[in-house]
């Protein structure tokens, strides 16, 4: 094994050990597993072209199930945030770290500034005042 | 065909059915959780698939050969239970090479291995063990022996958390690397629920439930809110558990919810976890 | 034969084999050193008699009997035998072939040791003892047949005992040791009283006894009882006991079960 390689190996048993599971969780498991690598890309832990722990590597750590580690895994291959490459591993694609990006904005907007004005309503404060609290926000 | 099919299988001891006519398939390759609690016919099931005890009625199909009488079949299945097959005054590494006489084959590397991780001396007498170490050291007999069909009757018994961590690793690890059938009997829901893929669950003799983890959690559900709505909402649905602290209700159902129905604000949806539901489910007082 | 069931004979030989050699050296011990060491400890040392015990050691019987009861004790490896996924069929023929094996061993030893004892002490000869030569050797002309039968028919005397030991230990371990206890006491005492009904019997009818007793053991009126009796009913008799007790054995075998214990 060279020296990166071994670097590497040790590099991914960190991440693998960073992940964390709740498996008491209503959340089924599998997609707690997509969750956690989406937000390893998410904050950089991987980057584009980056391996990401394997199926075995994740399964064996937790004991979770192969068919649930790969389920989750399968479900960002889908959305097209990493890829497969025939017998070495998964790769994070590159254009991933945008896509989630695009996307938690996305749902920032549809759970978060919705239900915010929701609840603003429901307490009588006005856009302005709103704009006003968020700007306060920032300002911290 | 791959697999155990379990066909119209009784059993009765003294006129008290204990199994009432199971009839499913384990799967190939795959982790199952026989879940059931004590008394439930877990045990009695085990013993009648390796051909140990004799059903009343019924048979057991392993890979489209009866089991009954047949070695072929029978050498396709390993069953670490309560049972101490072994003689006392055997040393544990006899006992890995007497496996390999009657199996035809196996893993020493990994059964040495896993005896150095639970630091457990070969060397030693079966009949010295003590329980823990006993039901440690049938659990690595089980991932040595080349058998297609491995069923672990309360693995974990008597080990303490590190060694129940170990075991569940090593189980993980050693199915992938060669994959097969596992059924885990156990009542330590919470701890083996991650490693199944399909769970049985067992109660008064029947099966209950029989599927792929995921889909059974996914329609298992706690809904909690006034009473009042909650038992408009659930009215339609399988009700399989009630609890009340105060003016919220919670009700747990397990099936499909019905869609057309409306729900109210005040009540509120979220998922089970295996241990929740198998508590409910196999609750006898879920009737009142 | 398969190759499964062959591993299984092989196992089940060399236990048998060890176990004889062990309960061997215990029996050496206790009928030979035993009454050696009492007598120099009170000092009749010069009573010691090494060679007459060695001459009238009958180590054929001897070993026998350890291997009756070796294959009473049958539950041990039908379990062992089920938890590596070997069906009852396979144990069974297994079992019988390893027994029968076993059996005719010993009786070799046996010729063998008796060849040695009469020719280094001279002792007696196996034929001077044998219950068989002296009612049936001289049953055919040739003598050579009538020693070879003589063998015969000890090794199927042997083998009798031990299937019907085996039988019996087959049959206990269907119970467990409770109703174990419980049955073995019911069949002394059916075992006893029976006894003293075919004796009471046999008193009150004494010439049906004997016609009886002489048809068992093939003895004839008109010849000259010089051991010339006709040997083939006693081993017709052997052949259909030894057949019996296989079938026995065979059922009881397809209907163990593991018990909870």
């Amino acid at each position: 094994m060279t020296k990166l390689a071994m670097l590497n190996v040790a590099i991914d048993n960190y991440e693998v050990s960073r992940m964390q599971f709740n498996f008491n969780s209503s959340e089924p498991l599998y997609m707690q597993v997509a969750d956690q690598i989406r937000e390893a890309i998410f904050t950089r832990i991987y980057v584009a072209g980056d391996q990401i722990p394997s199926t075995t590597e994740i399964s064996r750590n937790y004991h979770i199930n192969p068919a649930t580690v790969l389920k989750g895994m399968n479900m960002l291959v889908s959305q097209n945030l990493i890829e497969k490459k025939r017998g070495i591993g998964m790769f994070v694609v590159y254009d991933a770290y945008q896509k989630i990006v695009d996307q938690r904005r996305n749902e920032f907007y549809q759970q978060r500034v919705i239900e915010l004005v929701k609840e603003a309503r429901r307490l009588n404060i006005s856009e302005d005042e709103l704009v006003k609290l968020i700007e306060r926000g920032f300002g911290q | 065909m791959k697999g155990i099919q379990i066909q119209g299988v009784e059993k009765s001891f003294s006129k008290r059915k204990i199994l009432q006519e199971l009839d499913f398939t384990f799967e190939a390759h795959k982790i199952y959780g026989l879940l059931g609690r004590n008394g439930a016919g877990k045990s009695t099931l085990l013993n009648i698939i390796t051909d140990r005890i004799f059903a009343t009625s019924g048979q057991v199909i392993v890979d489209g050969e009866v089991a009954k009488n047949n070695d072929a079949a029978l050498s396709k299945i390993y069953l670490s239970s309560e049972m101490n097959a072994y003689p006392a005054s055997i040393r544990l590494e006899k006992i890995f090479k007497m496996t390999e006489l009657f199996y035809g084959d196996f893993d020493y590397t990994l059964a040495n291995n896993l005896a150095k991780q639970f630091d457990l001396d070969l060397q030693q007498k079966f009949g010295k063990l003590s329980t823990g170490y006993r039901n440690i050291f049938k659990f690595i007999v089980a991932l040595g022996v080349p058998a297609e069909y491995i069923f672990l009757d309360e693995p974990t018994l008597g080990l303490d958390a590190n060694h129940r961590d170990l075991l569940y690793q090593s189980l993980s690890t050693s199915y992938i690397e060669r994959p097969r059938t596992f059924v885990i009997a156990t009542h330590l829901i919470g701890e083996v629920a991650s490693l199944l893929e399909r769970v049985v669950v067992i109660d008064q003799g029947q099966v209950i439930i029989n599927g792929d983890l995921e889909d059974v959690l996914e329609q298992s559900y706690l809904i909690s809110g006034p009473e009042k709505e909650v038992s408009e909402y659930t009215k339609n649905l399988n009700v399989i558990g009630k609890e009340r602290l105060g003016k919220i209700s919670s009700y747990y159902v397990y099936g499909k919810l019905d869609d057309e129905c409306f729900l109210p604000d005040v009540v509120t949806i979220e998922h089970l976890d295996l241990q929740q539901l198998f508590i409910h489910l196999t609750n006898p007082r879920k009737e009142q | 034969m398969s190759e499964r069931k062959n591993c299984v004979t092989n196992y089940l030989l060399q236990n048998i084999l060890r176990q004889l050699g062990y309960v061997f050296l215990w029996v050496v011990v206790g009928i030979i050193l035993v009454p050696i060491i009492v007598m120099l400890l009170s000092g009749h040392a010069s009573q010691i008699n090494v060679v007459s015990t060695l001459k009238n050691f009958e180590l054929g019987v001897t070993l026998v009997v350890i291997l009756a009861a070796i294959g009473m004790r049958n539950y041990d490896d039908f379990r062992l035998l089920i938890q590596n996924g070997i069906s009852r069929k396979t144990y069974w023929g297994a079992k019988t072939i390893a027994l029968f094996s076993a059996t005719i061993l010993a009786q070799l030893l046996g010729y063998f040791y008796n060849f040695f004892s009469s020719s280094v002490f001279h002792g007696e000869s196996w034929q001077e003892s044998s219950v068989y030569i002296n009612l049936y050797g001289n049953f055919f002309s040739s003598n050579i047949l009538n020693k070879l039968f003589a063998i015969v028919f000890s090794v199927m005397m042997s083998c009798f005992i031990v299937f019907a030991a085996n039988l019996i230990g087959n049959f206990f371990s269907l119970f467990t040791r409770k109703q174990k206890y419980l049955m073995l006491i019911a069949v002394i005492t059916l075992l006893v009283v029976t006894f003293m009904l075919f004796i009471s019997w046999a008193d009150q009818n004494v010439k049906q006894a004997g016609a009886l007793f002489s048809l068992l053991i093939g003895y004839e009126k008109n010849r000259d009882h010089s051991g010339a009796n006709n040997p083939l009913v006693p081993f017709l008799n052997l052949a259909i006991g030894n057949v019996l007790f296989l079938l026995g054995n065979w059922w009881i075998t397809m209907h163990l079960q593991v018990r909870d214990e």
